[in-house]
């Protein structure tokens, strides 16, 4: 018999599946849940430091088919940015990996969303977006396009929201376009994902097979693989591999990770540099002006720091702080109130 | 006195009602708002109220129906939109089921002290967690102490027709209450009957048009609406809601002979329907579909011998006190079947059971009460359950000792 095969600590792939999924046949999340464990296992993250995060929605059932030795929390309909900051600040040595829907972020959520970048939450949050709420049978969502068409006929008649550019404009600091059916572009995007410290945001274009595939439908599997506009093809180089081989100065742009680790891009657009905040704006607005997804790492901030530093959380965790450091003894108090009384 | 609802008697050649459609209640439910000719609807999709939206957008898409109709980004922001509609005179509709109308709990509460007559479905679904599609009535009862008028129906055609009457009533100048009409999940919501949809005329002669008059928000009539009123004006405004909902008791009153002048003797009873009650000495109350095993039971056991019956309550909001106390003093025994649960209360039972011991509290011929809780997160209330109730209500007025027994349904112990 073969030796199974083992990543950095020592797990095998088995240890990243979860439950059989429930999802219709075909659904675009199954994919994005296979790229998901892809990464994690080529990332070698112990799934028992994870916690899986969710809302509500088709997406959101999704954690429960990968990384089954993980913490989860389902949260309620658009909360689950409320609940990774808390999450965040209670245990910041988690890694977080949260997913979420179109409905459940950029409808009933919106408002958490917004915040959890502005504060850069460390997480890894993915959007497996399909224009319509396939839960409750396919009403159009916040991101469905302007003159998307709807199983029924009915013709969205308001713009789409894009959160992709949301995220930019509101402080997130690992944006990112992928598509569901391209495990090549998407896995190492997730892992870049993983190795970065701060708000990751991943619009995932996921089709929905039963509710948004038809004629008309600007979310269609169809429509989708005509209109893909990829910035660049992707690789991850973890930190501990030496990749100065495959690196092409002049047409390859280098992004290296917080811990060390490498994304190596490789341009198909010229002069591309997802640093660029104003460049990856334009992109984004030129793209969607030809009906296009644009996709890749549309944008990267290294520097500012993650909520957990902002706040000056230290290495251990409040949830695992004792009673001791957490409650002062009365001498601190008299100390205070002495130094008041100056 | 006794009622059976299954069917309205009127026929359709009398221009009463235009035609048959098999509907279920959510579909039920659209046709009424169609026929009540709502000006704004503002949806939000969950189980297993979504189909009433749907049915509505499909209604307005197919040019049968014209209204405004605004998906909302949360139920949050579709209260609010039907809110703020029916203050510039809009009629407008909405709608949600369990943690949804939860989560929009705010803009209910300015709806009922705004004094604002719109109307929401509730299809009764279980509060989260754990996660469940199935009825239970927690989510409709939150609003029970904010002001609202509540109402549950056991048919598709009693949906329908309570869309018009529940406008009828929230839009009288007298009241000005918002209406929640609530419908279980499933057995209700997408469980089909034929139904008779009643004629455009025939529905404008019972509906008037709605008229805010002096407290419309136009510019031809600047008022303040929700005003900061503090300790200066707060009693007040409370007690002219409670005023308000008090003068609805006889505006349902009303509002149901008018109805029944139109549509044919349909209701008996405005707040409550009894079924085989004339000499029952024991007898089941609830709301909702309940009362379909709970009628069944009654048919079996009579055939029997027993002398049981069952009563129906539609109207919670105004609660009809006086009405039920005489109807209920009339049996030996009764016993009370609650769909929902009242976590820590004086009682550790239902909510209805609550309401309807303390409404014959004061009652000079106090039957024996029983509590019966059933049914949570949609599990099946049978016929055979329904006659377990009726055992143990006819036991209890023969035993003191169990007045105020609660007894759980179908639960795995």
């Amino acid at each position: 018999m073969a030796e199974q095969k083992i990543n950095r600590v020592s797990l095998t792939e088995k240890d990243y599946e979860g439950a059989p999924s429930t999802m219709c046949r075909g659904c675009g999340h199954d994919a994005i849940s296979a790229s998901v464990m892809r990464a994690f296992y080529d990332s070698s993250v112990d799934p028992r430091k994870v916690i899986k995060l969710s809302g509500i929605g088709c997406s959101s059932k999704t954690p429960a088919y990968f990384l089954s030795q993980s913490f989860g929390f389902n949260a309620v309909h658009g909360r689950m940015s409320a609940v990774a900051t808390g999450a965040n600040v209670a245990n910041h040595t988690l890694i977080p990996i949260g997913v979420s829907g179109d409905g459940d972020t950029a409808a009933i959520g919106l408002g958490n969303f917004c915040h959890m970048m502005r504060r850069n939450v460390n997480i890894t949050y993915i959007v497996e977006n399909n224009g319509v709420y396939g839960l409750t049978k396919g009403q159009f969502s916040a991101t469905a396009d302007k003159g998307s068409v709807m199983k029924g006929g009915k013709i969205n008649e308001m713009p789409a929201l894009d959160l992709a550019e949301l995220a930019i404009v509101l402080g997130a600091t690992y944006v990112a376009r992928s598509f569901s059916g391209d495990r090549k572009q998407l896995a190492p995007l997730i892992e870049g994902a993983l190795a970065h410290k701060g708000s990751a945001i991943l619009d995932v274009i996921s089709p929905c097979v039963t509710f948004n595939n038809h004629e008309g439908s600007t979310k269609s599997l169809k429509y989708v693989k005509e209109h893909l506009d990829p910035i660049h093809d992707v690789d991850f180089i973890p930190s501990y591999e030496n990749i100065e081989a495959d690196y092409k100065p002049g047409t390859d742009h280098m992004v290296t990770m917080h811990d060390g680790s490498r994304i190596l891009l490789h341009k198909l657009h010229e002069d591309y540099d997802p640093t660029n905040r104003m460049q990856a704006m334009q992109m984004i607005h030129a793209s969607v002006a030809e009906g296009k997804f644009l996709t890749g790492l549309i944008y990267y901030d290294p520097n500012r720091p993650d909520f957990a530093a902002e706040l000056g959380l230290g290495d251990t965790p409040l949830a695992e702080l004792g009673q001791d450091i957490l409650q002062p003894p009365p001498e601190a108090l008299e100390r205070i109130n002495a130094d008041l009384m100056k | 006195m006794t009622v059976t609802m299954e069917k309205p008697k009127s026929g359709m050649s009398d221009g009463v009602y235009e035609r048959e459609e098999l509907l279920n209640g959510c579909q039920a439910v659209a046709q009424g708002v169609c026929l009540a000719d709502v000006d704004v609807i503002a949806a939000y999709p969950i189980r297993p109220y979504t189909e009433v939206m749907d049915a509505l957008s499909k209604l307005i898409a197919d040019g049968a129906f014209d209204a405004e109709y605004i998906i909302a980004d949360s139920e949050h922001s579709q209260f609010e939109i039907v809110k703020h509609a029916s203050s510039v005179n809009a009629r407008a509709f909405g709608g949600s089921s369990g943690t949804g109308w939860m989560y929009g709990m705010e803009a209910l509460t300015v709806t009922a002290t705004d004094r604002l007559p719109p109307m929401f479905v509730v299809g009764n679904r279980a509060l989260d967690d754990p996660g469940a599609f199935g009825v239970e009535h927690n989510d409709a009862m939150a609003v029970r102490d904010l002001g609202w008028l509540l109402c549950w129906v056991t048919t598709p055609q009693e949906a329908l027709e309570h869309v018009l009457i529940g406008y009828r009533v929230a839009e009288d100048k007298n009241v000005r209450m918002p209406m929640a009409l609530a419908i279980d999940g499933a057995f209700l919501t997408h469980s089909q009957h034929i139904v008779k949809i009643p004629s455009v005329a025939a529905a404008k002669k019972f509906l008037p048009q709605y008229d805010l008059a002096e407290r419309r928000l136009h510019p031809d009539n600047p008022i303040s609406v929700a005003p900061q009123a503090n300790e200066d004006w707060v009693m007040e405004i409370r007690r002219q809601n409670w005023e308000a909902a008090k003068r609805a008791r006889g505006v349902i009153k009303e509002a149901y002979k008018e109805f029944n002048a139109i549509f044919g003797e349909r209701y008996a009873q405005p707040y409550f329907d009894e079924y085989m009650t004339d000499d029952a000495e024991t007898v089941l109350i609830g709301v909702g579909t309940v009362a379909a095993p709970g009628r069944t039971a009654v048919k079996r056991l009579r055939e029997k011998g027993h002398k049981v019956g069952y009563v129906n309550l539609r109207w919670f909001r105004p609660f009809p006190t006086e009405e039920l106390r005489a109807c209920l003093s009339r049996f030996k025994s009764v016993g009370v079947v609650d769909r929902d649960f009242a976590h820590g209360s004086p009682d550790n039972c239902g909510i209805l059971m609550h309401e309807i011991r303390s409404c014959l509290y004061p009652a000079k011929n106090r039957p024996a009460i029983v509590n019966f809780i059933g049914g949570l997160g949609g599990r099946d209330l049978s016929i055979a359950d329904a006659q377990k109730m009726f055992d143990i209500t006819a036991q209890a007025a023969k035993k003191d000792s169990m007045d105020g027994y609660i007894t759980w349904i179908g639960l795995r112990e």
